[in-house]
């Protein structure tokens, strides 16, 4: 198995690892998105989305050439 | 030291006040004008394909402008000119490269917001945390590259794509749960 140098923890994992990985965030999104009892008001959750990828971007871009 | 500080509130300001002008304006334009559910099945499938071909390490390039800044608009400028040029252009995220494909997940978010005055508003807070955060970026790549390698960028850069990745598989389940 092809094996994928990954940082943050996640070193040396191979694709299937990293896609149990993928498949468990998706999951935790899923799970707060239901909010495990009642689901999430859709605009507060619409501008809680487009300000956190905001600002991931922008912190992300530091490590842009 | 109080230099420094008026240099890091400029440089901040420089990112953040074309940010949330024209973010705010997207908000403005983008929100309610389209049905949620289709845009949330986009937002849905773009995120889903990108987190993971982020979080697996798939060539996949995301939407991006290859444009950067020119150097001759910003050669023997004032430093004061140059903040300006470089805040105007790199505060939106928008008109150059941009190797993480969440910052497209931005514009989808916001035509999910429910009218255009909440979009504006939702814009104008998404602009200026994109430009604060670029700015801190920048003054810590002043600092910081320094003696640093090309391979230490590429590193950086590959964990953050992991990041982005992650945070986009956490979106998707969130819009298909959410809408």
């Amino acid at each position: 198995m092809q094996h994928t140098e990954a940082p943050l923890g996640l070193s040396r994992l191979g694709r299937r690892e990293l896609a149990g990985v993928g498949a468990a965030a998706a999951g935790l999104g899923l799970l707060l998105g239901t909010g495990a009892v009642r689901s999430l008001p859709r605009t507060e959750t619409a501008a809680a989305l487009a300000v956190f990828f905001a600002a991931l971007s922008g912190i992300a871009k530091r490590a842009s050439p | 030291m109080r230099g420094r500080r008026l240099w890091t509130i400029a440089l901040a300001a420089a990112h953040a006040v074309p940010a949330m002008v024209l973010w705010a304006l997207l908000g403005a334009v983008l929100a309610g004008r389209v049905a949620p559910v289709a845009i949330a099945v986009a937002a849905a499938v773009y995120a889903g394909l990108y987190g993971a071909a982020e979080t697996l390490r798939f060539p996949v390039r995301p939407p991006s402008l290859n444009w950067q800044v020119p150097s001759a608009w910003v050669r023997e400028r004032s430093t004061r000119a140059k903040i300006a040029i470089w805040g105007a252009l790199l505060g939106s995220g928008l008109f150059t490269r941009n190797p993480y494909a969440g910052m497209w997940l931005v514009p989808l978010a916001l035509a999910l917001v429910g009218d255009p005055w909440t979009g504006a508003l939702v814009g104008l807070v998404a602009g200026g945390a994109h430009g604060i955060a670029r700015a801190f970026g920048v003054r810590s790549n002043v600092r910081a590259r320094r003696g640093r390698t090309d391979i230490a960028l590429v590193v950086d850069q590959l964990r953050w794509k992991l990041v982005d990745g992650l945070a986009l598989l956490v979106a998707t389940g969130i819009l298909v749960a959410v809408w």
